[in-house]
């Protein structure tokens, strides 16, 4: 009687096979959005450091990303002041979107990424605003 | 110079006047009743002491006194009934001295001899101290009317003399008118020899005539200074026997009396010359202040030109001096009797009183015969007073008994009748006396209770007593301070503090040591302590802000707080606040049971804004604060952000809160507060 033969696919192969995958899983992770990231260049806000001192960041220029929790006042003059959810939503900043940017839609749940700058009394002002 | 003290005349009018003075305190008729007895003016107006024997009163200058009741007499009296009975040796000499003065005295009886003897006794008697020294006193005063009357009958004889040398110098005078003594007769056709011889007669008899009228003046002066000096003594002795009787000396106005009539035999015994001394006084009702003086002392002098005198006088020793000179020049010659003075220097009324008490007297009595008719009267009616009182304490009528004598006391304190009752016969009135005054006393005071015992008391040893009278005052202040009594415990239930102490100050008036006011006022005053304590408690706690120990015993606080409309307020609001800060604790622990700590450290910390110092609510919230940590902290350090003028950390702080806390009324305020902050002109 015949005996049967023994697969032919080495374990090797399926080792390089999942690190592709895996990198193929990274790199659609990350590539996309190191591209489509227009403000690559800008700081990340430090949001503890934030919440402690805020004067110690006055006149600094970041970027934060998050989602829009809620609008807390509006002046035509000054623009609006809206509360941000960051840090996958343990903390909440607020953002003064200042009237340049009237025209864009902000409401509760978008995503969006604001390019700020902490001013004299330590409020986040925005220079730019992204929807992500 | 002696000076005639008017003062006590005031004492003897009362006595004089009592006949009147029943007038001046009956007079409703005269005026209709519409004036009180007081205040009628009298035949003798009111600046003299009035008696009024009706109700046993004393009116001087508008104001009346009882005789009997007054500190004065009754101290004299109780000191009087405490005297032994003057039953000495000494005393019984004194009495037996008198008696034997007034026997030799006695009119229709007496002799000069009779005279001189009750003289010298009078002397004895002086050395009696019982007499006061008035006997010598009016032994003296008898020595010197004598002597005075010895000097004028020097006078008189010395008149006689100079009437005799006044008839021989008038014979002599015309004598010499009629016969020219040396030349011859001028021829009636000779005008010069006429008129020669005119002049000549008229030189002889200048001479006479100036002799003539000299004697004829020193005639008319020795009359004058006669007629003085017998002023001068009567004055003296009257107004020694008015002395004697305005002190109640009877015995010793008596002897003055018949003295007085055996010195001046010629006399009519009319008081004149002490009238003409009232008179003279100037007593002005109407004036201010004025303070009067009147002197009785008549003075003889005389001077003359040329130093020629013609005088006299008498001395103590008994000798009497007097001559008359015949001097060319002439003489004058002055007589002074009565001088009265006026000083300006207050004590108006009582002056003014005693002047018009010395006339009022001088009106009524008009002879020494009246004045010893009196004094005779009086010792009859002490004598009867005396008999009466024994009589009536035999009767055990112990009131009436001690008026009888309280009443022959004042009149004859110094009548033998009155010296010599004994402390037995006294002892019974002293007692009732005593009593009477003890009950007097307490009914000044109000001391009802000691009153009430006291006028039983007296009522059982004085069967006369009255004591319906004391007894119903008793019982009517007993009554109106029951109601007082009452009011003021109404008052003190009611908070009523003003009116608690007006009826309790009523109710002491009324009766002091009222048992039933001590009692209310120990319970008002204990039931004040416990209240006041309660007060400073609760004031001392507010202080300390310690609100829950009020609360705690907030029944007592109400109670203490009661009358204290401000406290009441503050209390009413310590514990609101009370109320507040619990229903915050359990409505805290109701939320803590669902769960929600945060909730229910929220509705810890707002009471605790409002009440810092409650360490209930403190411990709550300490305790919730651990269990609320996140969310506390997150306000905290977003407050203590907000207070730094960090309003974007704060905010993200807040927000942070909020996340914790949806609900938060903290956060939402904070949040709210920021955004006007960073967006003043939101919309």
């Amino acid at each position: 009687m015949a005996r049967r033969r023994k697969s032919s696919i080495q374990p090797l192969w399926f080792i390089v096979a999942a690190v592709l995958i895996l990198a193929a899983i990274v790199g659609a992770r990350f590539f996309p959005a190191g591209v489509s990231d227009p403000y690559r260049t800008v700081p990340e806000l430090d949001v503890a450091a934030y919440l402690e001192n805020a004067n110690s960041l006055r006149g600094n220029v970041y970027k934060v990303e998050g989602e829009v929790a809620n609008a807390l006042a509006w002046s035509p003059e000054s623009g609006r002041l809206i509360s941000v959810d960051v840090d996958e939503g343990r903390n909440t900043i607020p953002v003064l979107v200042t009237p340049e940017f009237n025209a864009m839609n902000i409401q509760r749940g978008q995503r969006l990424i604001f390019v700020m700058e902490v001013d004299e009394r330590g409020i986040l002002v925005s220079r730019k605003v992204t929807q992500v | 110079m002696r000076r005639f003290v008017v003062l006590s005349l005031a004492a003897s009018a009362s006595v004089l006047l009592a006949q009147d003075a029943g007038d001046v305190g009956n007079s409703a008729a005269a005026t209709g009743g519409a004036r009180p007895p007081q205040m009628n003016e009298g035949f003798v107006g009111r600046d003299i002491p009035a008696f009024d024997p009706g109700s046993e009163v004393v009116a001087y200058d508008g104001k009346i006194w009882n005789i009997n009741n007054n500190r004065l007499f009754r101290a004299r009296f109780e000191k009087f009934l405490n005297a032994p009975p003057a039953t000495s040796d000494e005393d019984r000499r004194y009495r037996e001295t008198v008696a034997q003065i007034l026997e030799l005295l006695t009119p229709g009886n007496t002799t000069r001899d009779k005279q001189e003897q009750a003289l010298k006794l009078l002397r004895q008697a002086s050395d009696y101290p019982d007499d006061a020294n008035l006997c010598i006193t009016l032994a003296d005063a008898v020595y010197a009317a004598r002597t005075t009357l010895g000097q004028i009958d020097r006078i008189k004889r010395e008149n006689e003399l100079l009437e005799k040398e006044r008839q021989r110098l008038e014979w002599n005078a015309g004598v010499a008118a009629r016969n020219p003594l040396t030349g011859p007769t001028p021829r009636k056709d000779d005008p010069l020899a006429q008129e020669n011889a005119k002049i000549e007669r008229d030189a002889r008899l200048a001479s006479g005539n100036r002799q003539l009228n000299e004697v004829s003046q020193t005639i008319e002066n020795n009359k004058l200074r006669i007629a003085t000096l017998e002023m001068n003594a009567k004055g003296h002795m009257q107004a020694l026997i008015l002395q004697f009787f305005a002190t109640r000396r009877f015995q010793h106005v008596l002897i003055g009396n018949r003295l007085y009539r055996t010195i001046f035999t010629d006399s009519d015994g009319s008081l004149d010359m002490f009238k003409r001394m009232a008179d003279a006084l100037p007593a002005n009702r109407d004036a201010g202040q004025i303070k009067m003086g009147a002197t009785l002392d008549p003075q003889v002098s005389g001077e003359a030109k040329g130093g020629t005198v013609v005088g006299g006088g008498a001395s103590t020793d008994g000798g009497a001096g007097g001559g008359t000179y015949f001097v060319p020049q002439g003489q004058s010659f002055s007589a002074r009797g009565i001088k009265a003075d006026i000083q300006n220097v207050g004590v108006e009324s009582l002056v003014g009183g005693m002047a018009t008490a010395a006339q009022a007297v001088s009106k009524l009595i008009n002879s020494l015969s009246q004045l010893e008719g009196l004094a005779n009267e009086a010792i009859r009616d002490v004598n009867e007073g005396v008999e009466a009182y024994k009589f009536l304490l035999a009767q055990n009528e112990l009131r009436s008994a001690t008026e009888r004598l309280a009443e022959t006391f004042a009149i004859g304190e110094f009548l033998p009748s009155v010296r010599l009752l004994t402390r037995d016969d006294k002892r019974r009135a002293l007692q009732f006396t005593q009593l009477n005054n003890e009950l007097l006393a307490a009914l000044e005071v109000n001391d009802l209770t000691r009153a009430e015992a006291l006028a039983k008391e007296i009522q059982a040893i004085a069967s006369d007593f009255d004591a319906s009278k004391p007894l119903a005052k008793i019982e009517t202040a007993r009554m109106v301070s029951s109601l007082h009594l009452a009011k003021a415990r109404n008052a003190a239930a009611a908070g009523d503090r003003e009116t608690m102490e007006a009826e309790l100050k009523a109710a002491t008036a009324i009766w002091p040591r009222n048992p039933a006011l001590a009692e209310l006022a120990g319970s008002i005053f204990s039931q004040s302590d416990v209240q006041q304590k309660a007060i400073v408690d609760f004031e001392q706690l507010l202080g300390q802000k310690n609100y829950r120990r009020i609360a705690e015993d907030q029944l007592r606080f109400i109670a203490a707080t009661a009358m204290y409309p401000d406290k009441q307020e503050q209390l009413r609001k310590v514990l609101e606040q009370i109320t507040g800060i619990e229903a915050a604790i359990i409505r805290a622990q109701e939320i803590e049971k669902r769960g929600d700590a945060a909730g229910a450290w929220e509705s810890v910390e707002r009471a605790f804004q409002q009440f810092p110092d409650d360490n209930k609510l403190n411990q709550v919230r300490a305790d919730l604060t651990t269990k609320a940590a996140d969310f506390v902290r997150a306000l905290r350090q977003a407050e203590d952000l907000e207070k730094r003028d960090q309003p974007g950390s704060a905010l993200a702080w807040f927000l942070k809160a909020q996340r914790a806390y949806p609900a938060s009324d903290f956060a939402r305020e904070g949040i709210e507060r920021v955004t006007v902050e960073i967006l003043p002109d939101a919309k």
